[in-house]
């Protein structure tokens, strides 16, 4: 298991062994057409691109495609980088953004299939137990995770579970530090909310089960 | 501090995100009041929650996307590249219609704008000057003429801004055209 500490490294991603080549100048070359040193900053920025990706999607093939899909569209648009900036918070925000959309896309897909469905076959079957209580603990708080809106939710991944600064995450999101701030704070809370609930109906539906089993 | 402001900033004190002011802040509060303590343990808690399984499936650098990203940039440069030998290809061909329509352009004769085949003048776009009406010439008080050489009796003088009025040339065309024809009010006379 990964520490916290671990995760938290700054955005500005580590010059590889051997390469001792900054960002700035990666993306310089990459735009003279290099194509090495667009590979550099691929390899660069493509292990925690997957890991916040991998927070939002829960797929590793889908996250891998929208990796790609992130790194196509940074190269296509070096061009409007303003290069006073840091490379790492812009490529992020492309890639979180490409993630957001096709989240969103799903989520449409998803409300069509069941509003195109018919209603009966939604119904749980009372005689399956809840798979809830077959999940474990990361998974359920992916469950109460994936329940905060996504204004919330996004800024909750990238501080908690990724570790970058609030700034960071400003820069990222495109928003003032202030409302990054607010929305974290939001976003914690309603966490904690549905956090309390689920662990209060999961040990509700346990102590049930268990008067159920001593009769 | 309130408590709706506390908790606000407890549930960023909690994941170490207020400087050390507030921080002290806090602290004063929470000890002053057990709702607000209550809040910041509870609080606490689902943030260790949360932090803990903060590893997404596993992933290392033999999964690196560079390839597939690399093999389709040159997909990508190769459509480009076959774009722009396309449109080299008609680039010429291109060139050379323009050329010809703009030799034709300029070559072929224009038809006078203020001329009708007959040789009578037209007013403006398509209006025929019609001896026969006098009246639509009448020169009145104040009526603008665009030269003084053609200045007709009761007509005032042009001032300069007069002449800046657009218009005046198709106006210059109509009256030049008048001096070679009868004078429109002498059949009145």
């Amino acid at each position: 298991m990964q520490s916290q500490a671990e995760i938290s490294k700054p955005l500005t991603a580590d010059v590889r062994p051997g390469s001792g080549v900054g960002d700035a100048r990666l993306v310089e070359e990459a735009r003279g057409g290099d194509r090495d040193a667009f590979g550099e900053l691929v390899l660069r920025y493509e292990q925690r691109l997957m890991r916040v990706i991998l927070q939002f999607v829960h797929d590793s093939e889908q996250a891998r495609d929208l990796a790609q899909e992130t790194f196509l569209r940074v190269f296509q648009r070096l061009d409007q980088f303003d290069a006073s900036r840091r490379f790492g918070p812009w490529m992020f925000r492309i890639g979180v953004n490409l993630t957001l959309d096709f989240l969103r896309k799903r989520k449409r897909r998803i409300r069509w299939s069941l509003f195109s469905e018919h209603a009966g076959d939604k119904l749980p079957d009372p005689a399956t137990p809840d798979p809830r209580a077959a999940l474990d603990i990361s998974q359920e708080v992916r469950a109460v995770i994936d329940q905060i809106p996504e204004n919330y939710r996004s800024v909750l991944v990238l501080r908690d579970l990724e570790g970058f600064s609030t700034s960071e995450i400003a820069a990222i999101l495109n928003r003032k530090e202030a409302t990054i701030r607010w929305r974290l704070a939001e976003a914690r809370d309603r966490f904690q909310g549905l956090w309390t609930r689920r662990m209060e109906r999961t040990a509700g539906s346990k102590e049930n089960a268990k008067m159920g089993g001593e009769e | 501090m309130n408590c709706t402001r506390a908790k606000s900033e407890i549930a960023l004190w909690v994941g170490g995100d207020v400087d050390n002011r507030d921080t002290e802040q806090l602290r004063r509060h929470v000890a002053l009041c057990s709702e607000c303590r209550e809040y910041r343990s509870r609080m606490a808690g689902s943030l260790r929650v949360l932090q803990e399984p903060a590893t997404p499936a596993a992933y290392n650098l033999h999964d690196s996307v560079w390839p597939n990203v690399q093999s389709r940039l040159s997909v990508q440069s190769q459509v480009e590249a076959d774009r722009a030998e396309r449109l080299n290809r008609w680039l010429p061909a291109a060139a050379i219609a323009v050329a010809c329509l703009a030799v034709i352009a300029i070559t072929s004769e224009p038809q006078p704008r203020h001329q009708r085949l007959d040789g009578r003048p037209l007013l403006s776009d398509g209006l025929i000057w019609q001896p026969s009406q006098p009246t639509d010439l009448t020169p009145v008080v104040g009526w603008q003429v665009p030269n003084d050489e053609l200045r007709l009796p009761g007509m005032r003088p042009l001032s300069q801004h007069d002449r800046s009025v657009p218009g005046d040339e198709s106006w210059l065309a109509v009256f030049k055209s008048l001096t070679e024809h009868p004078a429109p009010n002498d059949h009145l006379r």
